[in-house]
């Protein structure tokens, strides 16, 4: 339910039945229930829906909260989905009387949302069987294609409150993840073999005076063999290949000395064995390649489900509405080709960088720039892919495909593909850099001494050197300690791609932040009138003169001013692109651009602001500024983060802000406005050249190649459902003030990866004395390996949810 | 078409409730009646079938086969329908198993009376009925599995796993168990004989207690809890991790039973090692069922049903913490034999099982016929007084067990026992016996009640035997085999996955065979260990018969305080002819195994039968029951023959056509016997079952030469 | 003897089985869905109408 309970609770008159949202204007009632209000017919609809086929369990389970309704849109949204090429691109299964299709749900959040959706068949005739998958927020419907149309599903859908995820990205089907499931076998497999050779290694341990039966024995063995096998081959692979990798590469990484220390256990346990000599180390070799297996696959696994892998294709529409000699069709997006007209309506992005044909229009370019106003844009202009379009639809003239407009060339060009995948060099590769060939050296120069007196007894140091030296529990404290951070980050809604970015992140000295949508709130704008001075009637005048203009500064003008600007205009006239005059009792009231309103008047004031400029009878009265408001807490951390790291900050609005941020940032901040995405790239490759390493903070698509570009690239989203360009890492907007605490995660984890490693090396100091001296008895090495990593790995996760818990204190504290 | 309309079976379930109701009650008041026979033995009502050895049996098969085991399927043939979305396969076939069942149970309640009995704890049924009962579990079986096989949900929530465990295990463990070869109709010997017959037993004893009384119990626990509590249980996950642990570690607690047995050391120590390791996934469950009822706790305030919910995990929290406990070798050495074990077992059975199927009972009767529960009131009087009844019971017998355990080892400055004599440490405990009884009937009590409160609800309303529902079909189409609902790959093969199951048993199991099956590896065996000569073999099986085995054990200890009392240990290689063991769980009387050079040949024949036939006379205030109608009962020499015969084929040394010379060899040592009686005035028939248990208790522990004497009272 | 073959033989077959059930339900996305089922199995199903 959290989903409502912070949502603002306007001024409670009435609270509507079906998503219990407080509402204070006139409410709708049930033609049927007379006794039940809503907020809006469509939440009327669907209780009237539940109502009706007796799914009101549905309130029950949700504590009387259903998903809010957004007003039912125009159909004509989804008619693209009448085009059978696009509807079939939905389907994961095709034929004559059934058809399976799968859509990625964000907004269910609950038991009840469940419960409704499983019993989506009995609502839409035609669905066979609904199946959600809770984790997912997927919803897998079976339907009748001779009943029902996708079209007709998703608008039902929509019309319930669960609109569904419909874009580019939707129909690249999803590959799935080789890779963690070979790790999965493997974890069977070594867990498998680890489970039973522990069984077999009981009655060994356990019998003091031996298990008094040869045949026992020896059928233990044998099995212990056989159990071995497969660990030592297929579940090790990856170390072996790995390690010789680096060595071609003329590297020693941490996996040459693990891959030796396996092999060497492995025939060290096979000799005894044969020779009857001893019991080998099964049972530690099998455990050890099972802990290996588990480290490995927590570091890979995201705990979280949010996809870190958007691309322009998961921002672009479907399909968009081409205009053949006057009719209308609906199209995938990816076949638009230059000369094609596109008809883009209210609230719909731009699929291709287009010529404007109709007259005007106002583009919303927030997410695309950061410049958080509508801009107007007249026949001629051109219409980036992206932008959405606000007021009516309008027809444009398509002048390149999608895949090569201004942004998402951005991502086609080879220059970028080369970004993805940078190799990170991690912690434990630049430790073994220096261990590797010691131990190796220890372990050919502990041979070499023995083999003066006796080969076997070289041998043997050899191997044990080489056994206790294997740094597994150094392999292990990196992935444990990373994995156990990022889920206490994500508690804390920084959402990381992978605990690799953890280690990136403590290497971080500059922090390059965006202005709009990241340190401000798209959604919330101050408005400042200490440079407007107009009596109160005279604010009733703008006032009623606004109340007819659908210009969006006009109308925050309209809620800004007081009164209710009711007064008679008589004469209203808006100049596009310009403002608005209107005579109202017989007084001239002139509202708009600056050139517009001081024609002919002396020029001063502050040109770079978003400003309105007002005049009453060609007497300027000054100006009003909008501003996007600062995220609270903002200072503090601007200061903490100046203190600690090199601040840039790239803007893609015009630099009217600039004092301000000097102010909360201090002098030594360097600051650009008026980027351009490829500027902003740019930027950041220009440091990484002196050799910084760099955080990039930032949210629109225009960030998303310098996130790209980044050591760390993390974006910013108001809730983390909602799209958010590709990253290594998802903040939630609320959360940016806190950033240089969640840094600082970061830096604990290395911390605490040091007292590991410190620890690791420690044991390994014991074991190699007792190695090298010759004297290693099996028992030993037996109780070392697994104690080493069993500590490790437990101090590792311990101290990770200790100090972990200690940031999160210290950041309610300031949220006091 | 999109949806399917699906009529559950309700009466099969109605039946299972009515019977799980019934033979509680039976049960329960048995348990009550042997809880103060233990008192005043005149309670024991001076003939043969309300006799204590007899009934106790009766008590423990109905409370565990009767009782739970009817609350069982009462649980599964509920939830098993609703989960899987369709009725159960077949009518005909929960019919044959509902009837089949009660049928084995009334079978039971004649045969144990009667002293027909194998001696073997909680499988003591004979040979036709252990037939019985393999065939209707395997009905029980095709049904259950048919109902998987053709659900309507592609998901087997968790729930169906652990009743396929059950299903599995169950039939395993009863089929090894019951190797036995027929004498007669009623009369049959274990196919193992001494450490092996101890090792199977226990091997299924401990697992019966965990795939009878607690798998199940886990599954309906999984099914019943979220139900009532409406809310998800705790962690799915958790619940998936819990059922494999628990399913693969159990089979290999079993020797757990037999420390400082005459069980090679090793295999011990493995029992205990998997037991202490059981505590995980054991307290795993629990937390998760607990955690479930986080955040409705206001609930449990008002509702009956989520207390005994609540009561039961913490029970079987407790009983799966203290359980690896008696594992540890030292806790075992005071617990063992005392009736601190009792105590240990009751907390589950009383708390884990009881309770939960009260819940159960309270949750299903008005669901099945459509109505409210009678009285909100009674349920929890019958709450409050059950939960008492345990405290009182439990806490008693914690007392009596560690006082006797104590009172047991305890030595003199000196070095001398101090109570050599056993009865001081019987008459010590009597009180606590009393306070249990009280647990007891308390506990009966709530029961009535609730049986009370349940024929009211029933009362005039109409069962609601068929209810029609409407069900949504399980997708047809795979988008991709390989991706998506694979999830239940495993779930969705039932078959699969019991063989999957049967085979994990198999592995633990088998592996506890190593030392049981290598005689030779492990089993000294001892030059002067003959077989029984016919007239004893005859007197052992009277000794089983009267179920003296429930008071006696035949298991001396390695301890200076039992080594003592009794005199030499118990040697693996003494017992390689005893078909079945005679071990015993449960010294509520003095250890037998060495009580054959206790007492002279000579008087002490008249010794024994004096105590036989009335004990008080030769140990005032024992416990032990009069066994006067051994005087006169024929101990059927006819059969002996026969016996011998199997015996034979069972790798019993008896020389060929021994047979025929057996019934002359019989007559001479009775004749001796009853020679030595009448030294004493005592007029004994030799055919008497009295002469030949006489010739058995003064065989037994006497084939090694045991170093010194030991004291005599 | 026969019966440490006989072990033998469980043992290894358990490991198969275990080995191909695990990998079974990994390559067909077992462990996808460890939370919908046990919401699912608390509604109650939809009782139909029951017409005399």
């Amino acid at each position: 339910m959290a989903a409502y309970s912070d949502a603002p609770s306007k001024v409670a008159a009435s609270s509507c039945f079906h998503c219990g949202n407080q509402f204070s204007y006139q409410p709708i009632v049930s033609t049927l229930f007379k006794d039940k209000v809503f907020c809006c017919t469509g939440c009327k609809s669907v209780y009237e829906l539940l109502e009706e086929k007796g799914l009101c369990q549905y309130y029950d389970l949700n504590n009387n909260q259903g998903q809010s309704f957004s007003e039912m849109r125009s159909d004509l949204r989804f008619g693209f989905l009448d085009e059978p090429a696009i509807a079939k691109s939905l389907l994961s299964f095709d034929s004559a009387e059934q058809a399976v299709l799968s859509f990625h749900l964000p907004q269910m959040h609950c038991s009840a949302c469940i419960y409704l959706l499983e019993n989506f068949h009995r609502l839409v005739e035609g669905v066979l069987a609904a199946r959600v998958d809770f984790p997912r927020r997927q919803l897998r419907l079976d339907f009748d294609p001779r009943i029902l149309s996708v079209r007709k599903i998703v608008e039902t859908l929509t019309a319930i409150g669960y609109e569904p995820q419909l874009n580019m990205a939707v129909n690249q089907k999803k590959a799935v993840d080789k890779e963690s499931r070979h790790m999965l076998y493997r974890i069977g497999i070594a867990g498998f073999c680890f489970g039973n050779l522990m069984l077999l290694g009981f009655p060994e341990y356990l019998a003091e005076d031996g298990l008094n039966s040869p045949m026992i024995e020896r059928a233990i063995s044998i099995l212990n063999v056989l159990l071995i096998v497969p660990v030592v081959t297929y579940v090790s692979k990856d170390y072996y290949i790995s390690a010789l990798a680096g060595l071609k590469q003329k590297i020693l990484n941490i996996d040459v000395p693990i891959s030796l220390g396996i092999l060497a256990l492995f025939f060290q346990s096979l000799y005894e064995t044969l020779s009857a000599t001893g019991s080998g180390y099964y049972d530690s070799l099998g455990g050890l390649l099972f802990f290996l297996m588990l480290g490995k696959y927590l570091q890979r696994k995201t705990f979280n489900r949010l996809s870190f892998e958007h691309d322009y294709r998961s921002f672009f529409p479907l399909a968009s509405i081409k205009i053949v000699n006057g009719k209308e069709e609906s199209i995938n997006i990816t076949q638009l080709v230059p000369g094609d007209y596109v008809l883009v309506r209210n609230e719909e992005i731009v699929p291709a960088d287009a010529v404007l044909v109709s007259d005007k229009t106002l583009m919303d370019y927030s997410f695309v720039t950061g410049e958080s106003h509508p801009v107007e844009k007249f026949r001629g202009d051109i219409l980036f892919a992206g932008g959405k379009v606000i007021g009516g639809a309008v027809e444009a003239e398509v002048l390149k495909p999608a895949s090569q407009s201004y942004l998402t060339q951005l991502w086609n060009d080879e220059a970028f593909k080369k970004l993805v995948d940078q190799p990170y060099q991690n912690i434990t590769d630049r430790i073994s850099k220096v261990f590797t060939p010691l131990v190796l050296a220890l372990a050919i120069g502990g041979f070499a001494f023995w083999s003066i007196s006796s080969l076997p007894l070289a041998i043997r140091v050899l191997v044990s050197v080489l056994i206790i030296a294997c740094p597994c529990a150094l392999a292990l404290s990196a992935p444990f300690t990373y994995s156990t951070m990022m889920h206490r980050l994500g508690l804390q809604h920084l959402y990381l791609k992978n605990p690799d970015v953890i280690d990136r992140l403590t290497r971080i000295d500059t922090v390059v932040l965006d202005k709009t949508g990241t340190l401000t709130q798209t959604d919330l704008q101050t408005i400042d009138s200490s440079k407007l001075f107009l009596s109160d009637e005279d604010k009733e005048l703008v006032k009623s003169a606004c109340r007819n203009s659908t210009h969006p500064l006009s109308k925050l003008l309209y809620q800004y001013l007081p009164g209710n600007g009711s007064k008679k205009v008589d004469l209203f006239d808006e100049i596009k692109g310009r403002g608005i005059l209107a005579i109202i009792d017989g007084q001239e009231v002139t509202i708009g651009s600056r050139t517009f309103v001081m024609e002919g008047l002396p020029q001063s004031g502050n040109p770079g602001l978003t400003a309105v400029y007002i005049a009453i009878n060609n007497e300027v009265r000054g100006y009003v500024s909008f501003t996007n408001a600062w995220r609270s807490g903002l200072e503090e951390a601007a200061s903490l983060l100046a203190a600690r790291y090199r601040v840039v900050i790239l803007s893609g609005d015009n630099d009217s802000e600039a004092p301000r941020l000097r102010q909360m940032f201090g002098t030594n901040t360097v600051m650009y406005f008026n980027q351009s995405p490829s500027d902003k790239l740019q930027k950041i490759q220009e440091l990484q050249a002196q050799g910084r390493r760099v955080l990039m903070v930032g949210d629109g698509l225009n960030d998303a190649g310098a996130l790209k570009k980044a050591e760390v690239g993390m974006a910013v989203a108001e809730d983390s459902s909602q799209f958010s360009p590709a990253s290594d890492a998802i903040l939630e907007g609320a959360k940016v003030p806190f950033l240089p605490v969640l840094l600082q995660y970061a830096t604990n984890s290395r911390k605490i990866l040091r007292n590991n490693l410190m620890m690791s090396l420690g044991y390994n100091a014991v074991g190699l004395s007792f190695a090298l001296s010759g004297s290693l008895s099996p028992l030993v090495s037996a109780i070392m390996m697994p104690l080493s990593t069993i500590t490790v790995v437990s101090l590792a996760v311990g101290q990770a949810h200790y100090r972990a818990s200690r940031l999160d204190a210290s950041m309610l504290k300031r949220k006091k | 078409m999109a949806e399917l309309s699906v009529s559950y079976d309700n009466r099969i379930v109605k039946n299972f409730a009515v019977a799980t109701m019934l033979w509680g009650i039976v049960g329960m008041l048995v348990g009550v009646v042997i809880a103060f026979q233990l008192v005043e033995p005149s309670l024991n009502l001076g003939n043969p079938y309300t006799t204590y050895g007899r009934i106790r049996p009766l008590h423990t098969n109905a409370v565990i086969f009767a009782f739970v085991g009817n609350a069982i399927f009462m649980g599964i043939y509920y939830s098993l329908q609703r989960l899987c979305k369709t009725r159960m396969f077949s009518d005909l076939l929960s019919n044959i198993h509902f009837w089949g069942w009660q049928l084995i149970i009334v079978a039971a309640a004649l045969t144990l009376p009667l002293g027909i009995t194998t001696s073997k704890e909680y499988a003591e049924l004979e040979w036709p009925i252990d037939i019985a009962i393999t065939l209707i579990w395997v009905v029980f079986g095709i049904n259950m599995i048919g109902t998987i096989l053709k659900r309507n949900e592609k998901h087997m929530y968790v729930a169906i796993w652990f009743y396929i465990a059950t299903l599995v295990t169950v039939a395993v463990l009863h089929i090894v168990n019951s190797f036995e070869i027929p004498v007669n109709l009623f009369k049959s010997y274990s196919m193992y004989a001494g450490v092996q017959d101890a090792l199977v037993q226990w091997w299924y004893g401990h697992n019966a207690v965990a795939f009878f009384l607690t798998t199940p119990y886990l599954g309906l626990m999984y099914y019943f809890l979220p139900k009532l509590a409406d809310r998800p249980v705790y962690s799915y996950r958790l619940s998936i991790i819990h059922f494999w642990s628990l399913i693969f570690l159990y089979i290999w607690a079993g020797p757990h039973h037999l420390l400082y047995s005459a069980l090679p050391d090793w295999a011990q120590s493995l029992g205990v090692v998997f037991s202490i390791m059981l505590i995980a996934p054991s307290w795993g469950g629990m937390i998760n069922g607990l955690l479930t009822l986080r955040g409705v706790w206001d609930k449990v305030r008002e509702d009956s049903r989520l207390k005994f919910l609540v009561v039961a995990i913490t029970s079987y929290g407790m009983a799966t913490f203290e359980g690896p406990m008696h594992s540890l070798k030292n806790v075992n050495a005071l617990s063992h034999f005392t009736d601190w074990i009792p105590a240990h077992v009751h907390v589950g059975t009383l708390g884990w099982n009881g309770f939960l199927t009260f819940a159960m009972l309270y949750y299903l009767i008005p669901k099945l016929f459509n109505t409210k529960l009678y009285s909100e009131k009674l349920a929890n009087f019958h709450f409050w007084i059950g939960t008492i009844g345990i405290v009182f019971w439990v806490m008693a017998m914690y007392w009596a067990g560690v006082t006797q355990g104590l009172m047991w080892k305890q030595f003199t400055p000196d070095g001398y026992l101090m109570y050599p004599n056993f009865l001081d440490t019987v008459t010590q405990i009597i009180p606590m016996y009393i306070i249990r009884g009280i647990g007891g009937v308390l506990y009966l009590v709530g029961a009535l009640v609730m049986v009370y409160n349940l024929i009211m609800t029933m009362a005039g309303k109409k069962l609601v035997a068929n209810e029609n529902v409407i069900v949504q079909v399980a997708e047809k189409h795979e988008e991709n085999p390989k991706v998506g609902y694979g999830h239940r790959v495993l779930e969705r093969k039932p078959v699969l996955f019991t063989v999957l199951t049967t085979v994990a048993i198999l592995i633990g199991g088998a592996v506890e065979f190593f030392p049981a099956f290598l005689v030779k590896s492990n089993i000294p065996t001892i030059s002067s260990v003959k077989p029984y000569s016919p007239l004893e073999l005859t007197g052992r099986d009277v000794y089983i018969k009267e179920g003296c085995n429930s008071c006696h054990s035949q298991l001396v200890r390695p301890f200076r305080s039992e080594t003592e009392r009794y005199g030499e240990y118990s040697k693996a290689g003494e017992f390689v002819y005893d078909h079945p063991f005679l071990w015993g769980s449960k010294r509520t009387g003095p250890d037998l195994h060495r009580v054959g050079s206790k007492y002279p040949s000579g008087s002490g024949r008249a010794w024994h039968y004096k105590h036989m036939v009335d004990p008080r006379s030769m140990s005032p205030g024992s416990l032990m029951p009069p066994y006067p109608w051994l005087v006169e009962s024929d101990a059927k020499w006819s059969v002996t023959p026969n016996k011998i015969r199997v015996m034979r084929n069972l790798g019993v040394p008896y020389p060929e056509n021994y047979e025929h010379q057996a019934l002359a060899d019989m007559k001479v040592q009775a004749d001796g016997i009853v020679a030595d009686l009448a030294l004493s005035g005592i007029k004994a028939k030799p055919e008497s079952e009295m002469v030949a248990l006489i010739a058995y208790l003064q065989r037994l522990g006497t084939d090694i030469q045991t170093k010194k004497e030991t004291a005599q009272r | 003897m026969e019966i440490i073959a006989f072990l033998m033989g469980v043992s290894l077959l358990v490991a198969g089985f275990f080995l191909y059930a695990f990998i079974k339900s990994v390559k067909s996305g077992q462990y996808e869905d460890d939370y919908t089922p046990s919401v699912r199995m608390l509604f109650e199903d939809q009782a139909e109408e029951t017409n005399p």
